[in-house]
């Protein structure tokens, strides 16, 4: 394993240390984003509902809780944090190889090629795909919440379909 | 054998840095690569090595040069190679896993007679002790064909001549080296044939054996066949004495 991780990482670098980068950029903002949309939801479910029964918040008749996706809006920053580490860290990695001299000629001639790209990039990539995975953990987790503390009757029509268009802006702001 | 045949790199908006240039080396020999700054030496090098995108074709034995085939070649160059966080007890590790043909009793006995520390970061060697170990690294690849250019650039001439010694004594009849150098004099004694190369063309090619019959040295060869005008600095410095 330890060797395993030493191969994935420039020759210099401490693995664990990198890989502890890693972990804290995928656990450290799922926590934080779990948290701060626990405080949104209940903020919302206060607002909205008049009294509680047990763990269930009782909604008023023709009262509706807000919409899923408005909920998301103090979570969404940290789903860039993954991504935005393994950007950094890949680039750093990279240009690791060309400082202090010119390594980049040595591993672009190495017998096995893939042994470069691997060095630069494995550990970012799989940061990232990680942290896609955990996004998708976390959203789900947080729909979780959401159905089980509002009551069926008091949750808006058609959540799915306003997810989707509150979430492409975000995934593609620039289309 | 290494043949490069037609070889031509170019920058974009630039003159070509190397055009048609070809080229046949058998092993075992010492090859002088000499040219002004800027002639084409080190990109042809790259070229070899795979590091540039060239027009033209590089064989080994006969076979393109790939991943299959590039650990025969390696590599010493003034920008160096190495891993300056790394130490040399590293870096042999890391030689020893990544090419299988590593020469490690040459290595600890190349790091013995430079007398260079083992553990200590390469960063924090001495100019010449960079050099030298990046020439050690080409020497203990365990490649073919070693490239080095401008290897010594740094070094002192004491330095330099125990090098020329160590290579002499140290190479196998198998082992190839092309050294790209400005230090015409130095080399002279032991390299086997020089090739000459001008704005990217090969202008001359001559084995020094051939030199050697012809009574000329490899300076008065190297003047020649780049038309040098020993007289030049007189015209010039008469030009600017006469102004005054």
């Amino acid at each position: 394993m330890k060797k395993k991780l030493r191969d994935m990482v420039p020759p210099w670098t401490d693995g664990m240390a990198h890989l502890q980068i890693c972990l804290a950029a995928l656990i450290a903002p799922s926590l934080i984003s779990l948290w701060i949309y626990y405080a949104e939801l209940t903020e919302h479910l206060t607002i909205c509902s008049i009294w509680t029964e047990g763990d269930r918040w009782v909604f008023p008749p023709g009262r509706m809780m807000h919409d899923f996706v408005t909920l998301l809006h103090g979570v969404w920053p940290l789903f860039w944090v993954p991504l935005v580490t393994a950007v950094i860290l890949a680039a750093v990695n990279r240009h690791g190889f060309s400082q202090g001299s010119k390594a980049v000629y040595l591993m672009r001639r190495l017998p096995d090629r893939w042994e470069y790209p691997r060095r630069c990039f494995a550990l970012p990539l799989l940061t990232l795909l990680l942290g896609m995975a955990l996004t998708v953990l976390v959203l789900l987790a947080c729909w979780g919440l959401y159905t089980h503390f509002t009551p069926e009757y008091a949750i808006p029509p058609n959540q799915w379909e306003k997810f989707w268009a509150g979430i492409l802006p975000i995934v593609f702001p620039l289309v | 054998m290494l043949t490069l045949t037609n070889i031509t790199k170019s920058y974009p908006g630039k003159k070509n840095a190397v055009e048609n240039v070809s080229l046949s080396i058998p092993r075992g020999e010492i090859v002088g690569l000499f040219g002004e700054n800027g002639a084409g030496k080190t990109t042809l090098m790259k070229c070899i090595l795979g590091l540039h995108r060239y027009q033209g074709t590089i064989t080994l034995d006969g076979q393109p040069l790939d991943r299959k085939n590039i650990e025969k070649l390696s590599f010493a160059t003034s920008e160096h190679t190495f891993f300056p966080a790394l130490t040399a007890k590293d870096h042999r590790e890391f030689y020893a896993d990544h090419f299988p043909a590593f020469r490690g009793k040459r290595f600890d006995a190349l790091m013995e007679f430079f007398e260079l520390p083992t553990n200590k970061k390469i960063g924090s060697f001495s100019t010449g002790q960079k050099n030298q170990f990046e020439v050690i690294l080409a020497l203990c690849q365990g490649a073919d064909y070693i490239l080095m250019d401008e290897p010594f650039a740094g070094n002192d001439v004491f330095n330099r001549e125990d090098f020329y010694k160590v290579l002499l004594g140290i190479l196998e009849p198998e082992e190839t080296i092309l050294l790209s150098t400005h230090l015409l004099e130095e080399v002279s004694a032991f390299i086997g044939r020089a090739i000459l190369l001008h704005k990217g063309k090969v202008v001359a090619d001559r084995s020094m054996l051939d030199l050697e019959e012809e009574g000329k040295d490899l300076m008065t060869f190297v003047k020649e066949a780049y038309r040098y005008k020993a007289d030049r600095v007189l015209k010039a410095l008469d030009k600017l004495t006469g102004e005054e």
